[in-house]
């Protein structure tokens, strides 16, 4: 499939569009999470730009679909419907695809991902919608747990979200470390195999641990195949999982292929994105407890994660093909014959996702729990 | 990897007995209403505001009461959170910003505050008293309601209207936010725990109101 779509490029496109949407595409997260506990740019804005029509846009869309989420989920509570049932779900839906078009961790740290390691399209998907669907059931999970078993308040179990995310920062900054590490592993092992005593050409094993799926099914292409590869390609794609057989005569002679721990980055992704609850989705299971429709706040709960895969997964689309984009515009330039510029990208990616993580879990950190005049 | 599977199914149940979420800056809404009073001189006096917060934040404020206060009969426990509620706000306020000719004007305590339940949503009434004003059409009297942290939502009720009691001549004049879309994107950014650290955040995303009279006394 890969190598098909190399074949034929989007006429639509010019190249250096590639590029600058490759472009805006690392920039985008690194923004979002570049400055999130210091000083926003000062000064007021004085002339309204098209990017500020647009976010007052978003931000009135999600405004009103805010407002009617609540409304129709006392509404249910007041008059329980089918109707309403079903307006409840469409407007959490709803809600959950405008709500992810903001900024967020979950987005930054995907993006930056599936931009640094190749994943197949298939792949990028499922991260984002695993990712979110799982927001989503920890939030139901966890609301389930603390006020309906605990018997915890509503409010103090939103307040301790802090630990859930700080969790969550934690793990994204432990996750880059891991990827600058195998970044590094893989530069160790491409600098040990310049002369090995296999036979094999140096370029097979060019992304360091291993996308034996491409290499060994199509030798031929593995130059182009690995040349920018990154080391976190050597997750096995999901629809070859027989290529795991056989895997040792890619070139190594070491056995880490045989390594469940391939897949581990993608798992870890899905997992430190994943335990920071769905925006908004435990206030709405929350209050649907309390109200004793539990039910439908599960319901409402899993249509928002729904919504939320489909834009995050979007986001995943492109990334991955900003990244398929880039190598194709890079392969007739020497710098695709470099063999570090894999590990060199994915050690970027993991350094990128670390300092989110590792800057998210500091601010956190030092921030003082918001107590509002109008709590109690 | 049977070790590592269980290893992450530990951490997963650790993760989840620690709970809670994560929402975009603002996280609860309230609609206001604003009764503009005048006295026999045609001179403004004081500020009735209405706010009705969203019925879930309604809901979570009555869970909080009645964890607190157990056993309260619901008429004597909103007479203490309304008390409990405007108390807090003298410092802030009462999130009420008045200014006239760019200068703000100083308000004083709240008087006859009251909060009721109704339609599944708590109403906080409060009058703001000011020093008496006329504001003309050269220098109108502005005001913006608005929570500094941007953690609540305040806009003025759109099914509603700024009511214009004992006075002629006067009207007002709603202007909505045009917050930048940095600001916008920066308050998405902020979870529910989380205090802006930006000085009047709301405020970027606050209606302004401007209420001006014709000079020549009715």
């Amino acid at each position: 499939m890969r190598r098909l779509r190399h074949a034929c490029p989007a006429p639509w496109a010019p190249r250096w569009a590639h590029l600058l949407l490759l472009l805006s595409l690392l920039a985008m997260p690194t923004l979002a999470a570049a400055n999130p506990f210091g000083m926003p740019p000062s000064a007021d804005a004085p002339e309204l730009t098209l990017v500020d029509r647009a976010s007052a846009w978003i931000l009135q869309t999600q405004r009103d679909l805010h407002r009617r989420l609540t409304l129709v989920l006392h509404q249910l509570d007041e008059a329980p419907t089918v109707r309403t049932a079903a307006a409840l779900i469409l407007a959490s839906f709803l809600y959950g695809i405008f709500h992810a078009a903001g900024p967020g961790h979950g987005k930054a740290i995907i993006s930056t991902y599936l931009l640094t390691h190749r994943q197949s399209l298939a792949r990028g998907i499922w991260l984002s919608t695993l990712s979110s669907l799982m927001q989503g059931v920890t939030a139901i999970v966890a609301v389930l747990l603390l006020i309906g078993v605990l018997g915890w308040l509503a409010r103090d179990t939103m307040g301790q979200v802090r630990h859930l995310e700080l969790a969550s920062f934690l793990l994204v900054a432990l996750l880059g470390l891991w990827l600058i590490g195998r970044a590094l592993r893989s530069i160790w092992r491409l600098w040990h195999e310049r002369s090995p005593p296999e036979a094999v050409p140096a370029p097979a094993y060019a992304d360091g641990s291993g996308d034996s799926a491409g290499s060994r099914a199509a030798p031929a292409f593995s130059r182009v195949q690995h040349g920018t590869t990154p080391p976190g390609s050597g997750m096995h794609r999901l629809d070859h999982p027989e290529t795991h057989v056989g895997d040792r005569d890619c070139g190594c002679g070491t056995p880490h292929h045989v390594d469940p721990n391939l897949r581990g980055p993608w798992y870890a992704t899905v997992f430190a994105v994943g335990i920071r609850p769905c925006s908004g989705a435990v206030l709405v299971m929350a209050v649907s407890y309390l109200l004793g429709i539990w039910l439908a706040g599960i319901a409402a709960v899993l249509a928002m994660s729904l919504g939320t895969a489909i834009t995050v997964s979007v986001l995943a689309i492109l990334a991955v093909q900003a990244r398929d984009w880039t190598r194709r515009l890079l392969r007739p330039t020497p710098l695709a014959a470099l063999r570090y510029a894999g590990p060199l990208v994915g050690m970027l990616g993991g350094t990128v996702i670390f300092l989110v993580g590792w800057t998210l879990f500091q601010g956190t950190l030092a921030v003082e729990p918001l107590r509002h005049p109008l709590g109690l | 990897m049977e070790r590592r599977k269980s290893l992450w199914s530990g951490l997963l149940g650790a993760m989840l007995l620690l709970a809670g979420t994560a929402t975009a800056h603002p996280h609860a809404w309230i609609d206001l209403r604003v009764s503009l009073l005048f006295d026999d001189d045609g001179q403004l006096h004081a500020l009735r505001q209405e706010w009705a917060f969203d019925p879930s934040y309604s809901q979570l404020l009555l869970e909080d009461m009645d964890a607190a206060e157990p056993g309260l009969d619901m008429d004597t426990a909103l007479r203490m959170m309304a008390a409990r509620m405007l108390g807090n706000l003298r410092e802030y306020d009462y999130f009420t910003e008045i200014r006239r000719n760019e200068r703000q004007l100083e308000t004083a305590e709240a008087r006859e505050g009251e909060l009721l339940w109704r339609q599944q949503r708590l109403h906080l009434r409060f009058e703001l008293p000011l020093e008496p004003v006329r504001p003309d059409r050269a220098r109108p009297l502005r005001y913006r309601v608005y929570d500094p942290s941007y953690w609540i939502e305040i806009l003025h009720d759109p099914g509603d209207v700024i009511h214009i009691e004992g006075a002629q001549g006067c009207d007002s004049r709603l202007e909505r936010a045009r917050p930048a879309g940095w600001l916008v994107a920066y308050a998405a950014t902020l979870n529910r725990n989380q205090r802006a650290p930006v000085e009047d955040l709301g405020r970027a995303f606050a209606e302004q109101v401007s209420i001006q009279c014709d000079t020549s006394e009715p």
